[in-house]
């Protein structure tokens, strides 16, 4: 059976058709419709997407003074080759990194505290919730005058509230020592919220037979938190420091408003020295390559941060 | 068939949708046809003078419109004054010449006309000049706006000389007298050198309040002001002929020692002065809680103010010390102009506007309905104008012998940020004058090499 078979000839494939030429514009007549509907959302989404972010390529491998040059000049990777003999934009890199390290783990620690503390139902509870997220929807501009009239070295209030218990406040945004860990707490304030906001709905969808067959194992409230809480919670976690760890790198605000990067560069942030640059000295090829950068950096943070998450 | 209906189509759309977008941006041809209401956009910082108060600022156009029959109305936009600077660059590069008149200060003057922002004065000046011009307006406030091509791009109408103000009361009280003389050895007095400007704040340093108060917020205007000052009155200066630095020597390290003194080792200025930038010394003077300070005339004008002042009537203003008694005394002299944005569509109009604003009745109202010192002598030396505000002497006196201004050069806003950042670093301990001297000068010296200087 097997050798009549194999001694047939193969079957010849049918002829395929004769291939159209078809125009490389060709629409199929069934997505036209469909494709008219979206065509405003893509020129829209081209005109304040792709355009800009193409543009601002374009400058960042250019010399363009805005206030000198007619437009911009071709200079391929001349502003990498100043950015790397920048020593202050390796500053303010640093001053970024202390300050997004420094306010992402207060906001995770003091978030899940705040998390754990609110997810049972106590009384109270609904009202704590509901004032705890009023920073978080204050813009960072309000918030950073907010806090400059409350750590004014003259009238602020927290200077007055020292002074009862008799400290002397110190100079918080002019000295050196004070002055990065004053801008961290006041970004923890306001952002804290937000973290304590995803890990509570993280902790509201935990399974509950879990921990109560933990409990009654006779699992102690720090096993139950570390062996199961903290596991399961994880995945929150990593959605909370990523959001923050972005929002926090190209954080502005709080600097322009009471610091303006000092004092002695201490607080210089990476987005103050690129709107320095970009709108001060009006360096826009410049400001473009360091903004490049600092894309980069993030999205570098950024897919470890999810390699981590996944591998977890 | 379909294909090309479909290609067409789309072509169609694309090309409506481009003319309809170009047709919003370009703004239509109304508005530049427009020739009987204008409406002019000004640029202004909020708080600066009185022509900078919105009301006041229509008020003003009212005035103008019954006395000239013209049917102006004045759109302010107010914007602090840090975002200043920035606001009228972005729109003059974008071109569309939403603000026609712009409130400029001296130290943006250059990168302005060198941009070709601004229009030149010189044909409306000739042609029909405010009145008293060019006689009533000093020439320290025509320096500033004055075009490497000798036009002029501004007309001045809100001045601020630093002036150097002290405690007449203080002075006089006889028990300070003594107890000064027994302490120092010389009389208690206005103090004519630095050393004795030390001595001075020191004596009046009390557990509640400091003999001085600074402007040292880096990123800031007054920081790099303040060195100036003090190098100019050390003998020295900021550039040589050639454009190349040339405060790094024994009296740019006196300067800059001398004021970290002030701060870190005499301990006589508040230690506050860290966070504080132009204006926001006005508080503790006007409260009395400082001895000696230097800062801007409206100062002294507001001192004058009962509804503001703890201090009326006794705080005193001259020139500013030096490092040796015999040396000459330097003023810094900065101020506002109006200016009319190249891109402008109302040249005219905006220029005959600016023109009255400047006239002697509309400067005598920058004293008298607002925190400003108006520019023009005929005002310094009206004998009225001088009971009322006798700090208008002065002003003529500042601008009239020994004066400097920030670097004429665009490169201003590096140059400042270069010499602020040297000094903040001198003040927090980072580095020692010398160091920062070295650095900066190195800076600022790329700064000019780059630009085409030398």
């Amino acid at each position: 059976m097997s050798t009549s078979a194999a001694s047939q000839p193969p079957p010849v494939p049918p002829p395929a058709p004769t291939a159209r030429r078809r125009s490389p514009f060709f629409i199929h007549p069934n997505k036209r419709v469909p494709l008219l509907m979206m065509l405003p959302a893509l020129i829209v989404l081209l005109g304040v997407g792709v355009f800009p972010l193409g543009n601002s390529l374009r400058l960042a491998m250019s010399r363009w003074t805005l206030t000198k040059d007619p437009a911009p000049v071709f200079a391929g990777a001349e502003n990498i080759r100043e950015m790397l003999a920048d020593p202050r934009f390796g500053t303010s890199l640093k001053a970024t990194t202390v300050f997004t390290v420094g306010s992402v783990t207060s906001e995770l620690v003091i978030g899940l505290a705040l998390a754990l503390l609110l997810s049972q139902k106590r009384r109270f509870t609904e009202l704590a919730r509901t004032i705890l997220l009023i920073p978080m929807m204050m813009t960072p501009v309000v918030v950073s005058m907010y806090w400059r009239y409350m750590l004014n070295g003259e009238f602020g209030v927290i200077k007055y509230l020292l002074s009862l218990v008799g400290i002397d406040a110190p100079i918080w945004t002019g000295k050196v020592a004070w002055a990065m860990p004053t801008i961290i707490v006041i970004d923890a304030w306001q952002w804290t919220p937000f973290v304590y906001l995803i890990l509570l709905a993280g902790l509201q969808s935990l399974p509950l037979d879990v921990m109560e067959a933990a409990r009654i194992d006779g699992a102690s409230v720090w096993q139950r938190f570390w062996r199961i809480t903290l596991p399961l919670l994880t995945p929150f976690i990593y959605i909370a420091a990523l959001l923050r760890f972005m929002d926090a790198f190209r954080s502005f605000d709080i600097v322009f408003v009471l610091t303006g990067g000092g004092p002695a560069d201490s607080t210089l942030l990476a987005s103050m020295y690129v709107y320095m640059q970009g709108l001060r000295f009006f360096n826009m090829g410049y400001a473009a390559a360091l903004s490049y950068v600092i894309v980069l950096i993030v999205l570098a943070a950024a897919y470890v941060f999810i390699r981590l998450e996944r591998e977890h | 068939m379909r294909n090309r209906i479909s290609l067409r189509t789309l072509g169609l759309l694309l090309v409506g949708l481009t003319l309809a977008a170009a047709n919003v941006f370009a703004g239509g041809e109304e508005e530049a046809a427009a020739t009987g209401p204008i409406t002019i956009g000004l640029l202004n910082a909020k708080g600066m003078a009185w022509a900078n108060n919105e009301d006041l600022m229509a008020s003003q156009a009212e005035e103008y419109n019954s006395i000239h029959g013209t049917e102006i109305t004045v759109e302010s936009s107010l914007v602090p004054f840090e975002s200043l600077h920035e606001k009228a660059l972005t729109d003059f590069v974008s071109g569309t010449g939403s603000f026609d008149m712009i409130s400029v200060l001296g130290d943006w003057l250059a990168e302005f006309i060198r941009g070709e922002f601004l229009e030149p004065l010189d044909e409306y000046l000739a042609a029909k000049p405010p009145d008293g011009y060019p006689e009533q307006f000093p020439p320290a406030l025509m320096w500033m706006q004055t075009g490497p091509d000798g036009r002029i791009y501004g007309l001045p109408f809100h001045d601020g000389p630093i002036m150097f103000y002290y405690r007449k009361d203080l002075i006089a009280d006889p028990d300070n007298q003594a107890a000064y003389k027994d302490r120092y050895g010389y009389d208690l007095g206005v103090p004519k050198t630095w050393a004795q400007f030390r001595d001075h704040a020191e004596f009046f340093t009390t557990e509640d309040n400091y003999g001085t108060i600074l402007g040292a917020k880096q990123g800031g205007q007054q920081l790099p002001y303040d060195f100036m000052i003090l190098l100019y009155n050390h003998g020295g200066k900021m550039f040589d002929d050639e454009w190349r630095p040339a405060f790094n020597d024994e009296a740019g390290l006196a300067a800059m020692e001398f004021y970290v003194d002030l701060l870190n080792v005499s301990m006589v200025a508040d230690p506050a002065s860290t966070t504080w930038d132009v204006g926001d010394k006005l508080g503790p003077v006007l409260e009395g809680r400082t001895a000696v300070v230097w800062d801007w005339t409206h100062v002294a004008m507001l001192s004058l103010r009962e509804d503001q002042s703890k201090v009326v009537g006794q705080l005193g203003w001259t020139t500013m010390p030096v490092a040796e008694e015999g040396m000459t005394p330097y003023t810094m002299d900065d101020y506002w102009v109006w200016s009319i944005g190249s891109a402008s569509r109302h040249k005219q109009q905006v220029y005959d506007f600016i023109r009255w604003q400047v006239s002697r009745e509309n400067d005598a109202l920058t004293y008298t309905k607002g925190s400003g010192v108006g520019v023009r002598y005929d005002n310094y030396r009206d004998p009225d104008m001088i009971e009322k505000f006798p700090f208008v002497t002065g002003v003529e006196e500042a601008l009239s012998v020994n004066y400097f201004t920030p670097p004429k050069v665009p490169e201003y806003a590096q140059i400042n940020d270069v010499i602020g950042l040297a000094m903040s670093e001198v003040i927090a301990g980072l580095k020692d004058a010398q160091t920062a001297l070295d650095e900066a000068e190195e800076k600022i010296d790329q700064i000019m090499r780059k630009a085409g200087y030398y």
